[in-house]
């Protein structure tokens, strides 16, 4: 055997976090545009004149001073890329236009409405992360009970639709117990059933999710070489599987804001709560376009901000993420 | 094969009670679904009515049971519409070369950044309420998510050590695409339908809940559902029970696809 | 100091040098650290079979003792069920178990998760997943102290340091702050031995402490052990690198199936062992065995546990002609198997300067030998076998196969020729259909790829089976339910199927066990002998590079 020859090579590495932040942003620009992009052509596919359409669709009507200022608003004579750009240009200042059936621009509807889906959204999705937490870290005990709750998180999660949920809360802490109204009111009793309403089909999900992670964290050898140290069982939940169990259900909080304000829309109009959601569902049957679309960019605007964000946080937050191991 | 579980028996069971309920409904509950009888409206549950009456004096049981396949068929109708355009999607990304992996990842995306029903609400808003309509907006909502995971699935036989031994092999593109790759990825669609059942039929009910899909008289859940938003605090038997069957029929789907799903994995 | 008792006020004081905490223990009374009599661990049902056997042994301080096997022999096993750690269905009877005096079966669970790091410390294999990934390496090593000892946080800080300059980390104060991905094989291992130390245990349980690491790396970390066993402290040394065992073990004791089959002074039992199975596994080490001279021969074929042989293989008929045997140099008229000139690859990614993998490469493999190629992680080992298969492009400098183009060839003209070389992996699974029998595997193979149903396959079939020494009534089995040795086996066969000229094999015995390994071997090597393949061999294991290669290509 003879050694033939020994062959070297330096190996060098660049910084690149600030890369691929910007690369991020970039990303969002560009989905934020391309969703832009989408309402527009969306709009303008409805049938008919869109005069008509922004004003509340064929049938609305509208009188014909009425066509006229909406063909001048939305500059309608002109060619249709002038159109766009024009319209991009609006959206950019958050200018979405006229809202026909509340008589007010469809910014101030915004923002009125918005804070109490916010509210209901962050209180959902807290109350969801909680029970997440607690079922996952339960369902991770030995026994039957354990074990059928595991699996039946999924089913939750997936099987039970707010409005059915909804209803049947309503029967049981209302209509039978008399413990919560049925309707909101002003008060924080009111909250109480929708936000449950909301934070339960959540909770099965994100628990299954740290349910799968915890299990995986808790028979890696890195726990069993705290064990091997000393380690406490509750110690090993708490300072050593929880972190690798609580990072994926984090990364998905951006998403499941994203179902969160998509389930407002139901519950919403269940416990009749003024909110975005069930001022899209009347503009949707009013056919009120730009209040439509307005609302449904402004959710896509607030949800790809928070899907990037929580991106970030996972890359700062997973070391593993950001280097290729050094074997 | 491992031994059937009770909860691998009981989806199986209540599957099979839907399927008849949607073939041969009168099997189960004879009688006319659109029968009004106005002298007994709002009745509760009683021996007459096992689920009781609606606003119109109808049966509700019988109702639930002719609404079996309407509701079921949208469901499944929807479910198939988004597979295909995510397999579509996916399919091309995954297999396709960069420029239209970059494309279509990117089209997904942009859909993505519409959560939930938003992205079905947008369309109905364009092209109007109805059972079609919500059908494919249903299916539209839910393809950027197929998508995904079809494409994540193409690339990961794609990029898969058996994939790469064909290469060595001396296997050609269109050998591999046939041999190894289209056979492993079209194993996993399947449980994906199963899986993507239960979530359509929830969303199509849901969307003629708040009036924009099957409107009544319509024996059709949603519908039904529809009628008695404005009873739940009074009637509440109308909305409580299609939405049970509803429930049923999203957990047995669900729960016997990752049944299979396990079973293949092992 | 009375080697009894337990817990933080036990241990001498973490500033305590080494050589006063030596003292103390040669001060000890006699008994031993680790008493072990009539062990039987059994899983599941009453009627499993032991994982181990009624098993005794026994550690003094400042004594290292290896215990030797393969895996399945019950070795791990042993070292859990020393800080009860086997899980709810194990059931576990001794007449002794006691560790420090300690009689472990009667410890509550307190008492045990105070055993745990204090009194023994245990270091687990792969360091890349027994640390936590996520948390700070200076955060493990602290755990011990801060479970086991009442040092302030500050004090804890200072100790930290000291431990990891200490297992020879440099730079502590750096390496503490980082996470373990960050940091390299050898000096993750060191810091999970300073994790393990820290509380000053008395018994230091090393399970497969150095492998996968280079020989450098490895010998770095075997000294760091030994010098624990100096300073008092009993070693549990488990390992199935004979190579470690001679460097560091005082005593060796051999299991196999859940049994001590021989124990002894280190150097008695490996130069002149007395039981049948140590004999077979010191001949299926390559250590120092040269050149084709086959690791059993003349060794019973072995118990019919995994991967055995049932039948001599037998070369295939093959209808190729083939050049006659070569020697090392190769005859000069016929062009050597494998040819590099100038071969450069740099890796870009996104963001970062680009590395140089390899760079001005030359080699010659002569037809009928074996070129090992060696070199630490990310040398470029595997991506020189990318490139010698066709499946990557070099940047700069081509590669000829058989004397002919081959890496600058468009594919559709490779396409044809590339039944000429083959691949064998480490981890065979990977390369399968996993819809796929054996039959259809080695069937695909021989036909191309093309579904035929001509009668000439199902003999060739059995043909190529008998070529690697399987029975044919496995080719209607799936390969999961396969041993590791019947599996490499298949990828032999399957390789062999379209009738190869040059191999090239990544990390092939990598996974086996040391007598399975040695089977794969022989293999290996008699078909090359009768079939005049040309081998490109890549290992990390230095013996068995030594053994199998002509020639040696070292990359840095």
């Amino acid at each position: 055997m003879t050694l033939v020859a020994v062959q070297r090579s330096p190996a060098r590495r660049g910084g690149s976090a600030a890369r691929w932040l910007l690369a991020r942003l970039a990303g969002l620009v560009g989905v934020l545009w391309a969703a832009a992009t989408v309402t527009f052509i969306a709009v303008r596919l409805i049938p008919g004149d869109p005069a008509e359409a922004i004003l509340g669709g064929p049938g609305s009507q509208a009188s014909d001073e009425a066509l006229a200022a909406a063909r001048e608003q939305y500059g309608l004579d002109q060619p249709i890329v002038v159109q766009y750009f024009a319209q991009l240009a609006r959206y950019a200042m958050l200018d979405f236009g006229q809202s026909y059936s509340l008589k007010d621009s469809v910014a101030a509807v915004i923002g009125e409405q918005l804070g109490g889906t916010l509210l209901l959204a962050v209180l959902s999705l807290a109350l969801a992360g909680l029970l997440a937490l607690g079922v996952a870290v339960f369902s991770t005990r030995s026994g039957r009970v354990a074990a059928a709750v595991g699996s039946g998180l999924e089913v939750v999660a997936v099987a039970l639709p707010h409005f059915w949920l909804a209803t049947s809360l309503v029967l049981l802490f209302s209509t039978t117990l008399g413990w919560f109204p049925p309707i909101s009111t002003r008060g924080p009793e009111g909250l109480v059933l929708p936000v449950l309403t909301l934070a339960i089909p959540l909770a099965g999900f994100l628990g299954q999710v740290m349910r799968e992670s915890l299990l995986d964290a808790l028979s890696s050898p890195f726990v069993l070489s705290a064990r091997l140290r000393g380690e406490t069982a509750s110690g090993v939940i708490w300072r050593h599987a929880l972190r690798h169990a609580a990072l994926p259900a984090i990364g998905l909080s951006g998403w499941a804001f994203g179902t969160l304000v998509s389930g407002a829309v139901v519950v919403e109009t269940v416990f009749a709560r003024p909110g975005l959601g069930r001022t899209l569902l009347s503009a949707v049957q009013l056919r009120d376009v730009p209040l439509v679309t307005g609302i449904v960019l402004v959710v896509a605007l607030a949800y790809s901000v928070l899907t990037t964000a929580t991106d970030v946080f996972d890359r700062i937050a997973d070391p593993r993420l950001r280097q290729a191991a050094i074997a | 094969m491992r031994r059937i579980t009770a909860v691998e028996a009981a989806s199986g069971t209540v599957l099979l009670a839907l399927a008849v309920a949607a073939l041969a409904p009168n099997l189960i509950a004879p009688g006319d679904p659109l029968a009004i009888n106005p002298l007994a409206s709002f009745q509760p549950p009683s021996f007459a009515h096992l689920l009781g009456t609606d606003e119109s004096g109808r049966d509700l049981l019988t109702r639930i049971v002719h609404g079996t396949a309407p509701s079921l068929l949208i469901g499944v109708a929807a479910t198939v519409i988004g597979i295909g355009l995510g397999a579509l999607l996916g399919v091309a990304g995954g297999l396709g070369p960069r420029w239209v992996d970059s494309g279509t990842t990117r089209l997904v995306e942009v859909l993505f950044a519409f959560p939930g029903l938003l992205l079905a609400l947008l369309f109905i808003a364009v092209a109007g309420p109805g059972p079609l309509t919500s059908t494919v907006a249903v299916g539209l909502a839910t393809a950027p998510g197929y998508a995904r995971l079809i494409r994540s699935q193409v690339l990961s036989v794609r990029r898969s050590g058996y994939v790469e031994s064909a290469v060595v092999l001396g296997r050609g593109w269109w050998r591999r695409l046939t041999r190894h790759i289209a056979p492993n990825v079209t194993s996993t669609l399947f449980v994906l339908v199963t899986l993507g059942v239960g979530q359509s039929i929830v969303w199509a009910s849901s969307l003629s809940y708040l009036g924009l899909g099957v409107s009544p008289p319509a024996a059709e859940w949603g519908a039904m559902l529809n009628s008695g938003r404005t009873y739940i605090g009074s009637f509440w038997w109308m909305t409580f029970f299609p939405g049970l069957a509803i429930v049923l029929s999203a957990a047995s789907t669900t729960l016997l696809g990752r049944s299979i799903q396990n079973r293949v994995r092992t | 100091m009375a080697g009894v008792s337990l817990g933080p006020t036990a241990s001498p004081s973490p500033a305590l040098p080494p050589q006063e905490a030596a003292n103390a223990a040669a001060h000890t009374t006699a008994s031993p650290v680790v008493q072990v009599s009539g062990l039987t661990i059994r899983f599941g049902a009453m009627d499993a079979p032991a994982a181990v056997d009624g098993i005794s042994l026994s550690i003094n301080a400042g004594e290292t003792l290896a215990l030797v096997g393969e895996s399945g022999s019950g070795k791990s096993v042993t070292a859990r069920a020393l800080v009860s750690l086997l899980g709810g269905g194990a059931t576990v009877t001794a007449d002794v178990l006691r560790v420090a005096g300690l009689d472990i079966p009667k410890l509550g669970r307190r008492q045990l998760e105070k055993l745990r790091g204090a009194t023994v410390g245990t270091i687990t294999q792969d360091a890349l997943s027994s640390l936590d990934p996520l948390r700070l390496v200076g955060r493990e090593v602290d755990d011990a102290l801060r479970l086991h000892t009442s040092l302030s946080a500050l004090q804890r800080r200072t100790r930290v340091l000291e431990l990891l300059a200490e297992a020879g980390i440099p730079d502590p104060r750096v390496r503490a702050a980082q996470r373990s991905g960050e940091l390299s094989g050898g000096l993750r291992q060191r810091a999970l031995i300073a994790a393990a130390l820290a509380a000053n245990p008395k018994l230091l349980v090393a399970d497969e402490p150095t492998t996968a690491l280079d020989a450098q790396v490895r010998n770095g970390i075997l000294d760091l052990i030994k010098r624990q066993a100096d300073t008092g402290m009993a070693v549990l040394l488990i390992s199935h690198d004979l190579g470690a065992v001679a460097r560091v073990a005082d005593r060796v004791a051999v299991m196999t199936d859940g049994r001590i089959v021989e124990e002894g002074p280190t150097a008695r039992v490996l130069e002149a062992p007395a039981h049948e199975y140590t004999r077979r596994l010191l001949a299926a080490s390559p250590a120092g065995k040269p050149r084709h001279q086959a690791l059993l021969a003349g060794i019973t074929a072995g118990t019919p546990t995994s991967g055995t042989a049932s039948a001599v293989p037998r070369p295939p008929a093959s209808t190729h002609p083939r050049p006659q045997s070569v020697s090392a140099t190769g005859s000069p008229s016929t062009p050597p198997a494998l040819q590099a000139r100038g071969i450069a690859v740099s890796f870009t990614s996104r963001g970062e300067a680009p590395r140089t993998v390899l760079s001005g490469l030359d080699f010659n493999l002569p037809e009928g030998t074996t070129l090992g190629l060696v070199g630490p992680s990310g040398s470029g080992k595997t991506t020189l076998a990318r490139i010698a298969l066709g499946l990557q492009k070099p940047d700069a400098g081509e590669l000829l196969l058989l004397g002919e183009k081959w890496s600058s060839l468009p594919e559709t003209q490779r396409r044809p020729r590339r039944g000429l070389i083959g691949a064998i992996y480490q981890d065979p699974m990977a390369s399968f259909d996993p819809r796929f029998t054996v039959a259809q595997l080695l069937t695909d193979s021989i036909t191309h790829g093309a579904s035929t149903r001509s009668s000439a396959v199902r003999p060739r079939v059995r043909e190529l089976l008998d070529s690697v020494g399987l029975e044919s009534t496995l080719a209607a089995r799936r390969p999961r339910t396969l041993s590791g040795g019947q599996r490499q086996r298949v990828a032999i066969a399957r390789a062999l199927g379209a009738e190869p000229r040059v191999l090239v094999l990544d990390e092939p015995v990598s996974a086996l066990d040391v007598t399975i390994q040695a089977q794969v071997l022989d293999l290996l090597d008699s078909l090359q002998r009768d079939l005049t393949l040309s081998y490109l061999f890549i290992s990390h294991d230095s013996d068995v590079i030594e053994h199998m290669s002509d020639t040696v290509l070292r990359l840095d």
